[in-house]
């Protein structure tokens, strides 16, 4: 009975009890004890009374005031247990209360900051809104009294790059045509940030190219004699994106500043850096594209300022240009790679990288959050293009290296890759040794050549090492190169193979070129085949 | 010479493109300036109001050949359209282009649906003045040459050709790429369908065709015919209105029909 009721107690917490039963028992026996103390006393009384004569024996007396001082005892003994029951009833009680306001104080202080919350993230939305609202309203502003003032600056600039005398660099002219490329950008930008729809705006003007360019095509009249150029090289708008809008100083592979006709004269892939060793480009021969220069730099000015913004990191050094940009055509569509040292996107947010106010840098105080790639992506759109992005991972990998020496003798050393927390280490094949980050071989004998090639990329490479000490980065992958080998000391006495870390975030960006929009393709080309024709019957040609 | 009716409230384009609009030789064919003591009439208005008066005065036989509005007049978005509802009133074939600082905006976009006006010009672009003299020239060479027009294009049953803009019209519809109704359709199915509608009724194989297009006979086979030709269809069905039933028709060896077994095609008018 006692377990069940207390586990009724323990089921109903709140289910308190302050009844006290008072000690009238107790009282009464000392009543009675007095009255028999009395009928003691006063013997007359007994008689009175009518009372047998044997209860009025003094041992009796003593066995009763002995029964109620036992009584006694347990009626006390059971008020005071019922009095503590109640005040601890109470204390309960009163802890319950103070919880329940301790739990209230809790919830509304939550909610407070919850509220704050919100309202902090309101506000910073509509200040947001607001603030893009006041832009645009401003921008429109300007370009509508602005036009006039544009025309000026653009005619005189005109006036001036076309007239200017030469001078010893032969600078100002090229110095004028660079402010004149510059204020048309600017205008550009104007332009874009007062429409409705980016995308929209963008794919009329390369309608209204693609009609120009339909024209000449059918009516075989030059581009050239047009007087809207609708074509546009996508070579140059890399260059100038990177020289005029990024400040970057370009030059070869070996340092020598990059000629400006090198990439026309030549019909293979030309590969630049830049004089602060941040971005590796190739560019091979690709067709034109249609439309507006300006609008594909913006583009390239929004992905390559994230990217250089990555490179520049601490935590992202590397041993090879940490931004690689990669252009080339493919089934009439321009393509575009660039890679940068960045954390790799997450799954969840692969829907939300390219919407409006959407941003994976988390700091304070950065401003413009998610702006860069939703233009990247509303410019895509306009051109009728797609774009993706990649993580990049490093894989494991087996080398096979054959060094031959100056003696005629061979060596051959297995390397194997392998990943530790998403990092490559490397070790010799077979050897109980742990794999390390960079593979060191002592040489006893000159090395005149080391041949390498691996599971991944069988192509053997070949490298000269009879000039003394030698680094070569990974010929197969330029722009993103797997592995670093060194010949070092004077005599090239020890030589060093370096896995690479590779990790980081490559965006993929595809354009229907000039020939892919004259052969229909574009939208159409790019969608994705439809799989459930596989199984549809037999057909005549003319049904598709 | 020809009669321009310009209603323009800022005087910097006034003075910029004047020379320009006096001089020019917008004769159908022509190239380069007129000869000297000879301009064209340019008829210059800053407000509206005067240029509302001055379309209400003018005899309906006076019509200017063509009129350039600015959209926004002295702050008022709506001063062109208010010109250009009146001048279509009294002139609906006046050609009229709009020349303003609003292009890519809503100011556009209501131009084009309301249907006041041919043609939308950004004021900013590089080379305004040779965009503004080409698209003024293209305007006016239909109303300009009637008859030189009439010779220049092709019509077969609701087929129209213009061999000069080479627009397609089906239906009074005009021809646009099948994967995108924004864009134009690419130039070899307008000019296989040409080929085909000049050498109706006989079809043409993919050799003839490929000779026609002067195309590489390596790159131009049967399947990128027939690939041209699936774009055809699809443009044309898109202006029928009911692809369905276009489709049902060419199917049943009407309209662009396929000939034979050796891969010909051969336009056939109901």
């Amino acid at each position: 009975m006692t377990s069940s009721t207390d586990t009724k107690a323990e089921l109903k917490p709140d289910n308190f009890r302050f009844s006290i039963r008072y000690p009238w028992r107790t009282l009464l026996l000392v009543k009675l004890l007095l009255f028999y103390a009395l009928l003691l006393l006063q013997p007359e009384l007994i008689s009175l009374l009518k009372l047998p004569d044997f209860l009025f024996r003094p041992e009796y007396f003593s066995g009763a005031f002995l029964g109620f001082l036992i009584f006694a005892w347990f009626d006390l003994r059971s008020f005071m247990q019922q009095k503590n029951r109640v005040k601890n009833q109470f204390k309960k009680l009163w802890d319950n209360k103070r919880q329940l306001q301790q739990r209230a104080q809790t919830s509304a202080s939550h909610t407070d900051k919850l509220k704050m919350f919100i309202s902090d993230k309101l506000l910073e939305y509509i200040e947001y809104d607001e603030k893009y609202l006041h832009f645009r309203s401003i921008a429109a502003e300007v370009r509508h009294n602005g036009v006039i003032s544009f025309d000026k600056v653009q005619s005189a600039l005109q006036y001036a790059a076309s007239h200017s005398l030469p001078d010893d660099n032969g600078s100002t002219a090229l110095q004028y045509q660079e402010a004149l490329s510059g204020m048309r950008y600017l205008w550009d930008l104007l332009d874009l940030s007062t429409t409705d729809n980016m995308a929209m705006h963008i794919g009329a003007h390369i309608s209204r190219c693609e009609e120009l360019l339909f024209q000449a095509e059918l009516q075989g009249t030059a581009l050239e004699s047009l007087p809207l150029q609708p074509v546009f090289d996508p070579q140059q708008a890399l260059l100038d994106t990177l020289r005029l809008h990024l400040g970057a100083t370009l030059c070869d592979a070996d340092g020598k500043p990059e000629p400006a006709a090198l990439f026309q004269a030549t019909t293979d892939a030309v590969h630049l850096t830049d004089s602060d060793g941040l971005f590796s480009i190739e560019l091979q021969p690709c067709d034109r594209l249609a439309g507006n220069p300006n609008h594909l730099i913006l583009l390239l000015e929004n992905l390559l300022k994230n990217a250089r913004y990555y490179a520049t990191k601490k935590q992202y050094k590397s041993r090879f240009p940490p931004v690689s940009i990669r252009l080339w055509e493919a089934q009439q569509h321009l393509c575009l790679t660039l890679y940068n040292r960045g954390p790799h996107i997450a799954d969840d947010d692969r829907g939300q990288i390219f919407k409006l106010g959407f941003s994976t840098r988390r700091a304070r105080g950065h401003h413009g959050k998610g702006l860069g790639l939703y233009f990247v992506q509303q410019i895509t759109q306009g051109f009728d293009g797609d774009i993706a992005f990649d993580n990049v991972h490093n894989r494991s990998d087996d080398y096979y290296l054959r060094l031959e020496y100056r003696d005629g003798s061979v060596e051959h050393l297995h390397l194997q890759q392998r990943l530790q927390d998403e990092l490559p280490l490397v070790g010799l094949a077979g050897s109980e040794n742990e794999a390390v980050a960079q593979f060191e071989q002592r040489l006893s004998k000159p090395l005149v050549t080391v041949e390498i090639s691996s599971e991944g990329q069988p192509q053997v490479q070949r490298l000269d090492c009879s000039g003394g000490p030698v680094s070569w980065l990974d010929p197969q992958h330029p722009g993103l190169p797997r592995w670093l080998l060194q010949c070092s000391g004077r005599k090239g006495e020890t030589l060093i193979f370096t896995p690479l870390d590779i990790r980081g975030v490559q965006f993929n960006l595809r354009l229907p070129t000039v020939s892919g929009r004259l052969d229909g393709a574009g939208t159409a080309g790019l969608q994705a085949p439809d799989v459930h024709e596989l199984h549809s019957r037999f057909r005549g040609p003319d049904d598709f | 010479m020809i009669k321009i009716f310009w209603v323009e409230d800022q005087s910097h384009w006034i003075e910029k493109f004047r020379p320009l609009l006096e001089r020019s030789n917008f004769a159908p064919g022509a190239e380069g300036e007129l000869a000297a003591g000879e301009n064209n009439r340019l008829e210059v208005f800053r407000f509206a109001e005067p240029a509302l008066a001055r379309i209400a005065q003018t005899d309906a036989g006076d019509a200017p050949h063509i009129a350039i509005l600015d959209a926004s007049l002295n702050g008022n978005d709506d001063g062109g359209f208010s010109v250009s509802k009146a001048l279509l009133k009294k002139w609906p074939a006046l050609p009229i282009v709009f020349l303003s600082e609003h292009s890519g905006t809503g100011i556009e976009q209501k131009a084009f649906e309301e249907g006041v006006t041919q043609d939308f010009i950004a004021k900013h672009q590089r080379n305004i003045e040779g965009v503004l003299l080409w698209r003024m020239k293209a305007l006016l060479r239909q109303s300009l040459q009637p008859v030189a027009n009439k010779k220049a294009q092709l019509v077969s049953g609701d087929l129209r050709i213009d061999l000069v803009s080479w627009e397609v019209w089906w239906q009074g519809n005009k021809l646009m790429n099948p994967a995108n109704p924004a864009r134009p359709l690419a130039p070899t199915p307008r000019k296989i369908l040409r080929f085909l509608v000049e050498a109706s009724p006989r079809p043409l194989t993919t050799m003839q065709m490929a000779d026609l297009l002067e195309a590489d006979i390596e790159k131009f086979s049967y399947a990128s015919y027939r690939q041209h030709i699936k774009i055809l269809r699809h443009s044309m069905a898109a202006a029928h209105g009911h692809e369905q039933e276009f489709m049902d028709q060419c199917r049943a060896g009407r309209y662009i029909a396929t000939f034979g077994d050796e891969g010909a095609y051969c336009w056939k008018p109901l």
